[in-house]
């Protein structure tokens, strides 16, 4: 019995693992050749940073769906081509961009709150209760959210075979304490399970945009999303983009005044 | 003769709840309250019998405040209280915070009865619910005030108008006939108000030039104080032996300020009585009295006040010095800032360079300051950023004018100082080299490195995990289960119901709570209620509930059952405690073996 037991739990690790690398996929070597010719325009000494945005938007072109770090290197490249083009609210979106595919980078951190301070914005990190709870959640990335939940599972399970195979109360105390931290190792996985449907949008138009009923110039304005605020993209025209806001409203603004941070 | 006790709550608590409600509401009340005050004076120290003076109470800054019974003093009749009267005012002397004053007084009359020398103990005040009492006052009643040509009192201000805040002093000269030299051993000056006068702080006295003949006279009966001698003066045509008291006051509120009519006795004092008992005795007193005195306080006006404005009120000159001069960007500076003249020298706030612009220049590390009654010194520590400086700019003061009646400022000039750059900067940190950070972004990644991602799990792996966990759980249950997992619950209650009857055979002291001791634990390990035992064939309910039990057991149990039910309800011998409970016992035992 125990041997078939062990078996069966090996063949359950196999499979993990098996669909766990399934899933990778490298960048091309393109990706770094437009990064580099981004760079040099960047870097030159009269800056031209038209043609660094180009270059980089190129390359995060290139991404799409791979490699999160240099996603998230190029999202935060083109938010230091916005900020020192002096558009700190699109610097400010390209950062929380960056954030969300690596959210314990500290330089993308401090470019954020530097942008967000220029733009007359609160900071992305209030300090408050709330703020530090969501910013402990959100301080993993998907992938590791992902291997943290497996390893809760497997904690657990390990434990459910060891209370089974050594009696006693210890093994059971054991399982019901790595039951309880597991269940809060699976919350960042959760609560990005929950938003993986949203795709958001961060408000880059200095006065706000209004949000208008339907997807003309002179529709009727529904709501107004003030400069830096976030909604949710539900569908998109040509030029306008359909939009859920934080408070349920829902309607169409110019896709110009949006920048989308799911990249 | 004047008064002043500052109130004091009885219990610690009290304090400590006042304390913490004056930190919590410090923010919300912009003009905030002082401490209470207690106030208590005569009208007059000296009176001539059949006179009356006016005993004057004034509480100042308390919430809630009344006064309480008079006291009765032997020869004297004093009161009652007449009604109270209130007024509130707004202080912003000394540039600071507005303070809202609120003041109550109380006056009665004192009718003297007989001639002698009075002291009415300590007056009582109820105070913000405590209780404050004042010191005693002297009061001297006499039967005639003869002397009014044979002496001179005396007093006159420095000015009758001034603005809130705006010093000012009081000179009082005094003196008696010289024909009298010989006759005069004892003079006593009465001044009621002598102490703290609502309304007014007093200054430091200016100290007496040097070589000034000073000599000590009573002061208010109980203490002493020491007088300047004046050259012999002639009034009246006359000679007169002078002396003279200054005094310097600063209003801290608008409204009048009053000097009651202050008094000077001057007499012969010889000593009387036996070995035993001596003592001193007036033989021979006179009176002189001087006008009472109001000095007129206005506020200070809130037209052209200048933002910085710090309460310096009256004339000023300024003087500026700055050593060294010569320095290392960095180097610290003393500049030293000193005021003089006719004005509040003491109470106003001085500047803050570190609050102006012009000195963005400098770091200011700090100030020391001086106060005498003539003169304001600062010493600001300073050090220039850099070697761009050239110049200490200037240190400015607002000041009221109260001749102009207008504000003004006195400023000092600017002092050049020569600033040399430091060849190697590395021993200062960035703000004191004239370097001053500014946050900008962090910069762009300058070399491309191919960072792999971390390999995703992916969703359904860590939903397939999760929910393989009830069936890994189920199996591993049944796993133990067959392994005999004595923490399993079925083998927990197992030896929960034996334990109980353990313990009810131990305490049971008859036949029936055995039996029903043996019924409890049937009844636990077969969800029955513990009365469906009685009297049921055990052979054929073990038989129908396939519970392999061997027909030993059930044999032991039933007889066991037999006899206690006999016991209990037959009115046979009861069986031996002992061997019920080990034959119980084996039997729960073996059954529970056997699966029950």
């Amino acid at each position: 019995m125990k041997l078939f037991a062990m078996q069966w739990l090996g063949a359950v690790l196999l499979l993990f693992l098996c669909s766990a690398f399934a899933t990778q996929d490298r960048g091309p070597g393109e990706i770094e050749k437009l990064y580099q010719q981004g760079l040099d325009a960047y870097s030159s000494p009269v800056p031209d940073y038209a043609a660094a945005s180009a270059s980089w938007t190129a390359a995060l072109e290139l991404t799409p769906g791979a490699n999160a770090a240099e996603r998230a290197r190029l999202c935060k490249s083109l938010g230091n081509v916005a900020f020192r083009q002096e558009r700190p609210l699109e610097a400010a979106a390209w950062f929380s961009a960056a954030i969300r595919l690596t959210p314990r980078d500290s330089d993308a951190w401090a470019n954020l709150e530097l942008a967000r301070t220029k733009a007359g914005l609160e900071p992305a990190d209030r300090g408050d209760l709330a703020a530090t709870f969501d910013r402990v959640v959100h301080s993993l990335s998907l992938a590791e959210a992902e291997w943290l939940a497996l390893c809760a599972a497997l904690g657990i399970a390990s434990l459910i075979v060891l209370r089974a195979l050594v009696f006693g109360r210890a093994a059971t105390r054991w399982l019901a304490l790595s039951t309880a931290l597991g269940a809060l190792a699976v919350v960042p996985w959760c609560v990005q399970l929950l938003e993986s449907g949203r795709d958001p949008m961060f408000v880059i138009s200095t006065a706000g945009v209004a949000v208008q009923s339907e997807p003309r110039a002179a529709a009727t304005k529904v709501a107004l999303l003030s400069a830096g605020a976030r909604a949710d993209r539900l569908e998109e025209l040509a030029g306008w983009v359909r939009v859920a806001t934080e408070h349920g409203e829902r309607g169409w603004v110019p896709a110009e005044t949006l920048l989308a941070l799911r990249r | 003769m004047f008064n002043s006790v500052h109130v004091c709550t009885k219990a610690g608590f009290g304090l400590l709840l006042v304390a913490l409600l004056s930190i919590l509401g410090a923010p919300l009340f912009a003009q905030g309250q002082s401490q209470a005050q207690v106030t208590a004076q005569l009208s007059s120290g000296v009176v001539k019998l059949g006179s009356e003076v006016i005993l004057i109470a004034t509480i100042q800054n308390a919430a809630f405040s009344d006064v309480r019974p008079l006291p009765a003093v032997d020869g004297l009749r004093l009161g009652p209280w007449s009604n109270p009267s209130s007024r509130q005012m707004i202080s912003s002397i000394n540039g600071g915070r507005p303070t809202r004053l609120d003041e109550k007084t109380w006056t009665a009359v004192v009718r003297p009865e007989r001639k002698g020398e009075f002291t009415i103990p300590g007056l009582e005040f109820s105070v913000d619910g405590s209780v404050a009492r004042t010191q005693p006052l002297a009061l001297t009643v006499v039967e005639d005030l003869k002397g009014e040509e044979l002496g001179v009192f005396g007093i006159r201000a420095s000015t009758h108008k001034v603005v809130e805040g705006e010093p000012f002093t009081i000179e009082m000269n005094f003196g008696w006939d010289m024909a009298l030299k010989e006759r005069i051993n004892w003079a006593n000056l009465s001044l009621p108000w002598w102490g703290k006068l609502p309304g007014a702080i007093e200054n430091a006295p200016p100290p007496l030039a040097a070589g000034v003949s000073q000599v000590e006279l009573i002061l208010n009966t109980t203490e002493t104080i020491r007088v300047e001698v004046l050259p012999k003066t002639t009034i009246r045509g006359r000679a007169f032996q002078m002396y003279r008291l200054v005094r310097s006051f600063t209003p801290t509120r608008s409204g009048a300020l009053e000097f009651p009519s202050s008094w000077l006795e001057f007499a012969r004092v010889e000593d009387s009585g036996d070995i035993f008992s001596r003592r001193r005795e007036k033989v021979e007193s006179f009176f002189v009295k001087s006008e009472p005195l109001t000095i007129d306080v206005i506020e200070l006006p809130e037209a052209g006040r200048p933002p910085d404005f710090g309460g310096a009120i009256g004339k000023f000159n300024v003087r500026a010095t700055a050593a060294p001069r010569d320095v290392d960007a960095g180097e610290s500076i003393k500049l030293k800032i000193e005021w003089t003249g006719a004005g509040n020298l003491e109470f106003f706030s001085v500047p803050e360079p570190s609050r102006s612009d012009a000195f963005h220049g400098f770091r200011v590390y700090g100030k020391t300051e001086t106060k005498t009654f003539d003169r304001r010194s600062v010493t600001y520590d300073i050090a220039p950023r850099s070697a761009e400086v050239k110049l200490i700019p200037p240190i400015v003061l607002p000041v009221f004018d109260p001749e102009s009646g207008s504000y003004t400022s006195v400023s000092t000039e600017p002092i050049t100082i020569n600033v040399r750059a430091l060849s190697r900067v590395s021993g200062l940190s960035d703000s004191a080299s004239g370097f001053v950070a500014q946050n900008d972004l962090r910069d762009v990644d300058r070399k491309w490195s191919e960072a792999g991602d971390l390999p995703r799990p992916g969703r359904t792996t860590v939903f397939f995990a999760f929910g393989l966990l009830p069936f890994l759980w189920i199996a591993m249950a049944r796993v133990a289960r067959r392994r005999g997992d004595p923490w399993a619950p079925l083998e927990r209650r197992r030896r929960r119901a034996k334990a109980q009857l353990a313990r009810e055979l131990a305490q049971a002291d008859s036949p029936r709570a055995e039996l029903g001791a043996v019924q409890n634990f049937l009844g636990a390990r077969t969800a029955e209620v513990p009365e469906a035992w009685q009297g049921r064939d055990l052979r054929e309910w073990f038989a129908r509930h396939l519970i392999a039990v061997e027909p030993e057991v059930i044999r032991e149990l039933q007889g066991l059952i037999a006899e206690l039910e006999a016991a209990t309800w037959g009115g046979a011998r009861r069986p031996a405690q002992s061997s019920v409970r080990e034959r119980a016992l084996s039997v729960a035992d073996r059954l529970v073996r056997g699966g029950l």
